[in-house]
């Protein structure tokens, strides 16, 4: 599953919203193409889909910063939770792209983040190995099985291990969760016999005397 | 003993700007720090607090305006914070001041796990949030 990508193609929209679309370069048969590659939302503020290259989730950001307006803390919440889940694509995506006259490759997999009048969503999604499948499922089990205090302490946990222990104790989740301060909505379908396709939705309100 | 300074050459703002000074112990780090390479950038830094606290001996004044720091980066600042303290323990004057606009209630929680994984004490002073881009 690999392939050689440049850099990102940028298009405005014609009701001047911001897309980035990249060529796929492989497409699973058994997901439906439709389902996540063609934008049909109005309330549409990005969709990309592609690999997730430092550089892209950079200039996405970049992108997403300006369609937002300004740096509230409502827009800082939104492209937080961009970037951790860009990155996480990157990093954990089971699908890789070689990265072009380098010899490093990225995760592949898809972002899109929507605005309706009273809240926004980003949603991820990306090929995980079956293997892996069920620590993601159980990661996400226990941060939405948390309180917000709890799931600070088990931030300040995860965290406090030496980076070096090898435990990988990923807290890009968790600091999702407290900041969209919502539970996550995640599901898992499987593809083939070695893969699965992961996708984990988010909500983050506009009113914040409105949550939990 | 030189200064460190970081001053990223790009404008994708993916790395703070550095600005330790030998001969104050003033040290500021400034801007967003998501970058892919956070563990190398960061050990840049835990080693000139390293030199300084073993050469100079001198007071530290720690000034913090990170914007936006991604998780992976909330580690590596972690660790920072963890030297820091160390050298209070051993008899220095460690000040550490964080800036952030305070209607971010997520930013001055996480600042306060990062006192109570510490120990370290972290004074937050409010900032005016950023204009629109």
């Amino acid at each position: 599953m690999r392939g050689y990508i440049d850099h990102c193609h940028l298009v405005l929209s014609n009701d001047n919203q911001l897309l980035f679309l990249q060529p796929v370069m492989k497409t699973l048969s058994s997901v439906p193409l439709k389902d996540y590659y063609v934008p049909t939302e109005t309330n549409l503020i990005l969709f990309y889909k592609g690999a997730f290259t430092e550089k892209t989730i950079a200039e996405l950001n970049l992108g997403i910063k300006k369609l937002l307006g300004g740096e509230t803390y409502l827009n800082k919440r939104v492209y937080s939770i961009f970037i951790e889940l860009a990155q996480n694509i990157s990093y954990y995506s089971a699908e890789k792209n070689l990265i072009h006259g380098q010899n490093e490759s990225a995760g592949v997999g898809t972002i899109t983040i929507k605005e309706y009048p009273t809240y926004y969503t980003v949603f991820a999604a990306n090929l995980v190995r079956i293997v892996d499948a069920f620590k993601i499922t159980s990661k996400c089990n226990t941060i939405n099985s948390l309180s917000r205090e709890d799931l600070r302490g088990y931030k300040r946990r995860l965290r406090n291990q030496p980076s070096s222990s090898g435990s990988n104790g990923n807290i890009g989740l968790i600091q999702v969760a407290l900041l969209a301060n919502t539970k996550i909505n995640y599901e898992i379908k499987p593809v083939d016999s070695e893969f699965s396709f992961f996708s984990i939705e988010v909500y983050i309100s506009k009113n914040l005397s409105e949550e939990e | 003993m030189e200064d460190l300074v970081i001053i990223p050459n790009n404008t994708l703002y993916i790395s703070p700007q550095v600005r330790f000074l030998a001969d104050t112990g003033v040290c500021e780090i400034a801007g967003e720090s998501f970058m892919e390479s956070v563990k190398d950038f960061y050990d840049t830094l835990m080693d000139w607090l390293r030199r300084y606290m073993k050469d100079i001996d001198g007071n530290i004044s720690f000034h913090i305006r990170l914007s936006y720091y991604n998780s992976s980066s909330s580690r590596c600042i972690l660790d920072m914070l963890r030297l820091l303290k160390g050298y209070e323990l051993q008899g220095h004057q460690v000040e550490v001041v964080w800036y952030l606009d305070t209607a971010e209630d997520y930013s001055i929680e996480d600042i306060e796990d990062f006192s109570i994984n510490t120990g370290l004490h972290i004074h937050i002073i409010p900032i005016q949030p950023a204009k629109a881009l």
